[in-house]
């Protein structure tokens, strides 16, 4: 079809930005632009575009943003918890529109945060719970999609991006930051198979998907051409940044057993409570409660009287040991930051992305070999001073 | 001195009313929004006991002055519907949309007898009159260059669509942040000729903003470079550099002149501290305190319409002179045709 109106949603993200831009630029087709925050909107509003203001959650401004629309692309993902009832929600608007075509944009991760089969396809791969909240949450927003589907009130082509990368992309800017503090850091030696697709080439994707009548009912995995392993790709960018770097190399169990030391237990709770019932403060502070005050008073000169000088000395250097550990806990950053959970889920990836059935249903293929997209990804990074 | 404030989105609810509900010489007696919502809001915010009203009319004969903080379109307007109604104005910043705007708010002051004062609050920072005063005593030697740099990704608390919206506002970047440092340096160093400008605009708001020209420091020509972003960090100051060193006026701390120098081969960084305290309140509470003076007094406020015309001047011509700026990742070299 050749959509007349777009409405684009999750407009102000990274994906939802650059597809604007090629809407305005190259295919010069109208659309509009669902915000929710406006605070983020811009770099879209550049573009001579309709911004309209609205929230997938609620039902009232996404019944207007729809009005006279014949395609929706949906790019929102607001969070994980609420990532179904905002798809339901946009589905029924688009249903009660009577829109001719749904582009849901949904994630590889449906098929599981770590597949065993050597080659993902959309056949080969099952979808299921899989324990992991965004894995779990695209999952469930997808299975919205597909039931309209079947139902046959809505004509609906789902798209699953792998690793999207390119200009404002918070997989790479992290990479080079550390670079800048003369780090690397990679998980398991950065093995993991870096299923990486450039943000212009999702675009396309989903141009391909509004435009081919034949992809309707369709579910595709969209991924580049280039095999590369996370080491290459972070390897790539960090290179990018002048100067000696030292290569950090975190074993998954290293960090599993770092953020499992950081989270808070019951006794981390009794502490900060004997902490708190012993610092003066807290005492001058309860005091000014009158009879509070009397009663601190009272029980402070009845426990002098009890124990002994020395017993006393003893107890005040124990808490004094305890704070200045406090402190030097504090100050003890380590040079690298530890990588987070949701990297190890990322970047211990063993399988390859087969993108093939897009290629075949879509008549779309990758135009960015990785080498291109890198480079045209530095080119923003100096551009936003981040190089 | 009763006050309305005509506009109660972020920039009164998170600057001024603050300074002025901690000011016993004012009492904020109206709070007027066209969304009553934004009004009450306010108002249970600060815990001011003003009347809510939706029409700046509804101010005659409950206030002696007003701060106007509407979208920047409406300053024109409303500044002169007040004044024409006896109230001392303290109007936002950018002054208008347009010079001739600007001219009209001017004018009607003079007519009416009114103070209009500007809230380029940044006028009041401590370090603005020790940079003049060091580069004319000639501390960096002769003056090379003068670079503004002002950006950090926009997050700024949005009451409304107003920051995008053609019906509401004259501009982006360049426009609403930009103003500020250009105002401070027009106002320090004089007039900027010879404008070339580019930014990253098509068809819509600038979020990246280059503006050239020249200054005139100590009888000489200097060239200037303003870069303002919406996007990405930049310095957020004005540095002048010297034949003997670089000084610098940050945002981040209007106390600190910071002098860079080179001394025996190696980078030297001497702080001059231009005020004992200075928080984030503290330029709003100058401003606050002038405009009173202004009105008591019955004298031109230190932010005179006049001298804010001079940035709008410069921004109107910009916008007049743009060129696209190179944002080379845009082009699609790899796509197929």
């Amino acid at each position: 079809m050749k959509p007349a109106t777009i409405l684009v949603t999750g407009a102000t993200g990274f994906i939802g930005s650059r597809l604007c831009e090629i809407l305005s630029l190259e295919h010069r087709l109208p659309y509009r632009a669902l915000v929710r925050n406006f605070s983020r909107a811009a770099r879209i509003a550049r573009l001579d575009a309709e911004l309209v203001a609205g929230d997938l959650l609620d039902a009232g401004s996404l019944a207007r943003a729809v009005e006279g629309c014949d395609a929706v692309v949906n790019l929102a993902h607001a969070d994980d918890r609420t990532a179904r009832k905002q798809t339901a929600q946009l589905v029924d608007a688009c249903t009660r529109a009577r829109v001719r075509r749904l582009v849901h944009v949904s994630s590889m991760a449906v098929h599981g945060p770590s597949p065993t089969v050597p080659v993902v396809t959309e056949s080969t791969a099952p979808i299921a719970r899989w324990g992991e909240a965004y894995s779990d949450a695209k999952a469930a927003a997808e299975a919205v999609v597909t039931a309209a589907a079947k139902r046959g009130t809505l004509a609906t082509v789902i798209l699953r991006p792998t690793i999207v990368y390119g200009p404002f992309s918070f997989f790479v800017t992290p990479i080079v930051q550390d670079a800048r503090q003369g780090a690397i850091s990679l998980i398991d030696g950065g093995r993991g198979v870096c299923n990486a697709v450039y943000v212009d080439d999702v675009c396309d994707a989903i141009m391909a998907a509004l435009a081919r009548d034949d992809a309707v009912g369709g579910a595709f995995l969209i991924n580049g051409d280039t095999r590369i392993t996370w080491r290459d790709f972070i390897t790539t960018f960090a290179g990018m940044v002048d100067g000696e770097k030292i290569l950090h190399d975190h074993s998954p169990e290293e960090i599993a057993a770092h953020w499992r030391a950081q989270r808070p237990r019951a006794r981390d709770n009794l502490s900060a409570a004997v902490r708190l019932a012993a610092s003066p403060s807290f005492h001058a502070q309860l005091g000014t409660i009158p009879v509070l005050g009397k009663l601190i008073r009272g029980t402070k000169e009845l426990v002098a009287r009890a124990i002994t000088a020395e017993r006393k000395m003893l107890l005040r250097l124990r808490l004094q040991g305890r704070r200045r550990a406090a402190v030097q806990g504090a100050v003890d950053v380590p040079s690298v930051r530890m990588p987070s959970e949701g990297r190890v889920v990322r970047e211990a990836y063993r399988s390859w992305v087969s993108n093939d059935l897009a290629k075949a249903r879509l008549g779309w293929s990758p135009a960015h070999p990785f080498e291109l997209g890198a480079r045209r990804t530095e080119e923003w990074l100096r551009f936003a001073r981040i190089l | 001195m009763r006050l309305g404030i005509v506009g109660c989105g972020a920039i009164a609810r998170e600057a001024h009313l603050p300074v002025i509900t901690g000011d016993r010489r004012v009492v904020v007696t109206v709070l007027c929004d066209r969304d009553r919502g934004n009004a009450t809001l306010a108002a249970r915010e600060s815990g001011v006991g003003a009347a809510i009203s939706t029409d700046p009319v509804e101010l005659a004969g409950k206030v002696d002055a007003a701060i106007v903080a509407v979208p920047p379109r409406f300053h024109a307007p409303v500044a002169i519907q007040l004044m024409e109604m006896g109230i001392d104005v303290l109007c936002e910043k950018p002054l208008a949309i347009t010079v001739a705007d600007g001219r009209m708010m001017a004018e009607a002051a003079h007519r009416t007898g009114r103070v209009l004062a500007v809230a380029h609050m940044m006028r009041f920072f401590p370090h603005n009159r020790w940079l003049a005063e060091l580069v004319e005593d000639g501390e960096v030697g002769e003056v090379r260059e003068v670079i503004v740099e002002d950006g950090a990704p926009l997050d700024w608390p949005m009451a409304s669509n107003s920051y995008f919206d053609r019906n509401a506002t004259g501009g982006g970047v360049l426009f609403d942040s930009g103003v500020h440092l250009l105002d401070r340096l027009l106002w320090l160093f004089g007039d900027l000729t010879g404008i070339a400008y580019e930014d990253d605009s098509f068809g819509g708001f600038e979020s990246n903003a280059k503006l050239t020209g020249v200054l005139h420091v100590g009888g000489r020509p200097v060239p200037a470079r303003l870069e303002f972003s919406w996007s990405h960090r930049l310095r957020r100051s004005i540095r002048v550099v010297g034949e003997r060193g670089t000084l610098e006026a940050s945002t981040s701390d209007p106390r600190i002149l910071t002098l860079h120098r080179t001394t025996r081969g190696d980078p030297m960084e001497m702080r001059i501290v231009c005020a004992g305290k200075w928080d984030a309140h503290s330029h709003y509470r100058a401003q606050l305190d002038d405009f009173i003076g202004a009105i008591r007094e019955r004298r031109a406020p230190f932010v005179t319409a006049e001298s804010a015309l001079r940035a709008l001047a410069v921004i109107e011509e910009a916008y007049a002179r743009r060129t696209p700026m190179a944002q080379p990742w845009l082009a699609r070299m790899g796509a197929p045709a």
